[in-house]
């Protein structure tokens, strides 16, 4: 689990700072990664 | 396929009622501040992540309804709607409400539908990991035990992704 989970982190960060250094404004993808983080991080209340 | 669809359907919900909200909020408050307020909010939100403050956070203390066994695909919609919404079971973290607090004060319409995906996505990400778990028992158990391990990593994650938003 904690590798998949790092490879995972990994390829979400490299995504984000690969579309910001393409100078193209990756917002919808951000906003996108925002609310997926922010919806995962609950999986542990149910 | 009724649970991911009411938790799309609750996800979009909030994010589109955060942004009309948000069209009064923002009146006030000069387009150059509001990065700020965002960030300015985060910083409580996220040392509280780290363990280093802690903040009551609104809640709604119930657990799964009864309802969703009882009703097989309606209540399965309608529990996975109101899990959409952020606003039914535990929050044992501040990264929705810091979503929140981004979505009212700077988000597009098209920003808001992609939060609010992203929201429902990220809660059905344990439903179908558990579905294709050999053994959900244990699953469900290293949901519960593992999660709260892994908050500093969603907090990074967090501020990775808000800094792109925030960053001009």
């Amino acid at each position: 689990v904690s590798r998949t989970t790092t490879a995972l982190v990994a390829a979400v960060v490299a995504a984000l700072v690969g579309l910001r250094l393409a100078a193209a404004p990756p917002h919808g993808f951000s906003w996108l990664v925002v609310g997926l983080v922010a919806g995962f991080s609950l999986s542990g209340s149910v | 396929v009724g649970f991911l669809g009411g938790l799309l359907a609750g996800g979009i919900a909030v994010a589109s009622a955060l942004v009309v909200v948000g069209s009064l909020v923002r009146v006030p408050v000069p387009a150059p501040v509001r990065p700020w307020i965002v960030a300015v909010a985060a910083v409580p939100l996220l040392a509280g992540e780290l363990g280093l403050l802690r903040l009551p956070l609104p809640q709604n203390s119930r657990q799964v309804p009864q309802f969703v066994t009882r009703v097989p695909f309606w209540g399965a919609v309608q529990f996975g709607a109101e899990l959409g919404t952020g606003m039914r079971t535990y929050s044992p973290t501040g990264l929705p409400h810091l979503v929140a607090v981004a979505v009212l004060l700077l988000a597009s319409w098209p920003a808001a539908l992609a939060a609010g995906a992203g929201f429902a996505a990220g809660r059905a990400l344990m439903t179908l990991g558990s579905l294709a778990a050999r053994d959900r028992a244990t699953a469900a158990r290293s949901y519960r035990l593992e999660f709260p391990r892994w908050r500093g990593l969603f907090a990074g994650l967090m501020v990775a992704a808000l800094a792109v938003l925030l960053v001009p």
